[in-house]
């Protein structure tokens, strides 16, 4: 084999082993590899005998000379082919617009992926790409399904609570009458007490807060109606402000499970305040039926005291045994 | 300037680049021939089939003809040529390896093909010269992977030190080190294969 610089790495005195040829330190590896550069660049551009480097460089520029031969360019007849096929290939293949520039060294991302296998060439880069935006389509659509269906068991401050809220707040708003959108507030009113239940005092404090807000919108959607839908989503509201408050206050010394648990109690008076029996268990005022788990109608009855205007006394030990009807509530506040 | 397109100048290229997108298909045709042996090169070195090197060609061009809208002008059209190429090569080798075909001996680059022999004066002459192709080729795939892709970039595809360190993500001063530790390390494996 010829080097350009008249030297083979094998021979004489320049051989892979032969003596010379290796770098003496640190210094010469430097020079040596600045030296080799230019030499490569020569090489590069065709000409290596005229690179002036001498010693290991111009050994290793020959080997580099060498590699470059064993490893010749196609045949012309292969260029002239390729060629045909290409153009007559670009010919379809969409040319991306400036929008969609990126970095250079950064091909879009298609580039990155999804390589073509040989067979695939006569589809051209559209027919190419075509399986993958299929795939992402069909992704999307299965997170787009099993989102909202997931969603639909979230609790409050689950990481699919939000999802969830957002569908209730589009059905509210979807609702066509007052009385529905009540109910539909207070179901996540519910929610947001059973989430309260039994957790620190933090999040208790932010679930009632929240539950509130919700049962005062739903008050508000019912104070222009009337009829006995009304009038029980009403009492349900009410019933889930004494939970409120007893969610509010559950560690109080004087704090009683009044209205917690299931209950029994009777409760006919539907009005607010006036110690009502507090989701007395024998509901009569209905709503919850939506299978959304609206959740009321808890509390072990009584929470005594009927009649006396407060907001249903909290009295411990006053659930036991006093689930029974509340018939005096009066609803004077 | 590199061989193969002495004649086009940087301002050439992008002029070519800027026809070739906005459809000029003889624009296009100049690229392809100006790059094309080049690319065909550096693909030959590292994947060591000359068939598979022509598929990763065609798949380079056809990905620069899609991807001509993303290359900024004033950039470097080499070194974004080339990074194609150079993840068209990735990608070979991975499909290579989910299909366990991974056989690093099986080939020796296109070196070997009747047709790429350059000329010699005799039929001993051109056996000898085939053999010590092949020694070398096999040498040089015996070679680390990262030693391959710098000596594939910088000697088989023609690009300057700084080029290649742009393709491989490598300050130039590191692309400089590397190809002169991969020639050491081919020249010893070239004696070693040459006994």
């Amino acid at each position: 084999m010829t080097h350009p610089n008249g030297t083979g790495p094998s021979g004489p005195g320049n051989g892979p082993s032969g003596p010379g040829n290796e770098p003496t330190g640190p210094g010469d590896e430097l020079g040596g590899v600045g030296a080799l550069d230019l030499a490569l660049d020569e090489l590069a551009a065709g000409d290596l005998a005229a690179s002036p480097v001498e010693g290991e460089a111009a050994v290793l520029a020959a080997v580099a000379a060498e590699l470059r031969a064993a490893v010749p360019p196609p045949p012309p007849g292969a260029a002239e082919r390729g060629r045909a096929a290409f153009l007559a290939r670009a010919a379809d293949l969409p040319v991306e617009s400036d929008a969609a520039a990126e970095p250079p060294g950064e091909p879009a991302t298609a580039e990155l992926h999804g390589p073509a296998p040989a067979a695939a060439h006569a589809a051209g880069g559209r027919r190419r790409r075509l399986p993958v935006r299929v795939l992402a389509l069909a992704a999307a659509l299965v997170v787009l399904a099993a989102v909202p269906a997931v969603a639909r068991q979230a609790r409050p401050g689950t990481a699919l609570w939000p999802v969830r809220q957002a569908g209730q707040e589009l059905r509210a708003s979807m609702a066509d009458d007052p009385v529905r959108r009540a109910h539909l507030r207070l179901n996540t009113a519910a929610e947001y007490l059973a989430a309260g239940a039994g957790a620190g005092e933090e999040r208790r404090e932010d679930m009632a807060d929240r539950a509130e807000e919700l049962i005062d919108e739903a008050l508000d959607q019912l104070k222009d109606v009337s009829g006995s839908r009304a009038a029980a989503e009403q009492a349900r509201a009410e019933r889930l402000l004494l939970e409120v408050r007893f969610l509010e206050h559950q560690d109080d010394p004087g704090g009683g499970p009044g209205s917690s648990g299931p209950g029994s109690g009777d409760d006919r008076s539907g009005r607010s305040g006036s110690g009502s029996g507090s989701s007395g268990g024998d509901d009569r005022s209905g709503g919850g039926d939506d299978g959304d788990g609206s959740g009321s109608g808890s509390g072990s009855g009584s929470s005594g005291s009927s009649g006396t205007g407060s907001s249903g006394s909290k009295t411990p030990g006053s659930g036991e045994g006093s689930s029974g009807s509340n018939r005096s509530g009066s609803g004077h506040d | 300037m590199i061989e193969g397109m002495a004649e086009l100048t940087e301002v050439d290229v992008e002029a070519l680049v800027r026809d070739a997108r906005a459809g000029d298909r003889h624009a296009l045709g100049r690229l392809y021939d100006t790059y094309r042996d080049r690319v065909a090169r550096f693909a030959t070195g590292r994947l060591g089939d000359a068939e598979k090197a022509e598929d990763v060609t065609s798949e380079t061009f056809e990905a620069v003809c899609r991807n001509l809208g993303s290359y900024r002008a004033g950039t470097d059209f080499e070194a974004w040529l080339f990074t194609i190429a150079h993840r068209r090569v990735a990608d070979h080798f991975r499909h290579r390896y989910r299909r366990q075909e991974v056989a690093l001996d099986e080939a020796v680059p296109g070196g070997a093909r009747p047709g790429a022999l350059p000329a010699v004066a005799g039929p001993e002459e051109a056996l000898l010269a085939a053999e010590r192709r092949a020694e070398v080729a096999g040498a040089f795939r015996r070679l680390r992977p990262d030693q391959q892709e710098v000596l594939a970039l910088r000697v088989l595809g023609g690009l300057s030190a700084a080029q290649v360190g742009e393709v491989l993500g490598k300050s130039e001063g590191a692309v400089r080190v590397a190809q002169h530790r991969a020639l050491q390390s081919l020249r010893t494996a070239m004696g070693v294969t040459a006994g």
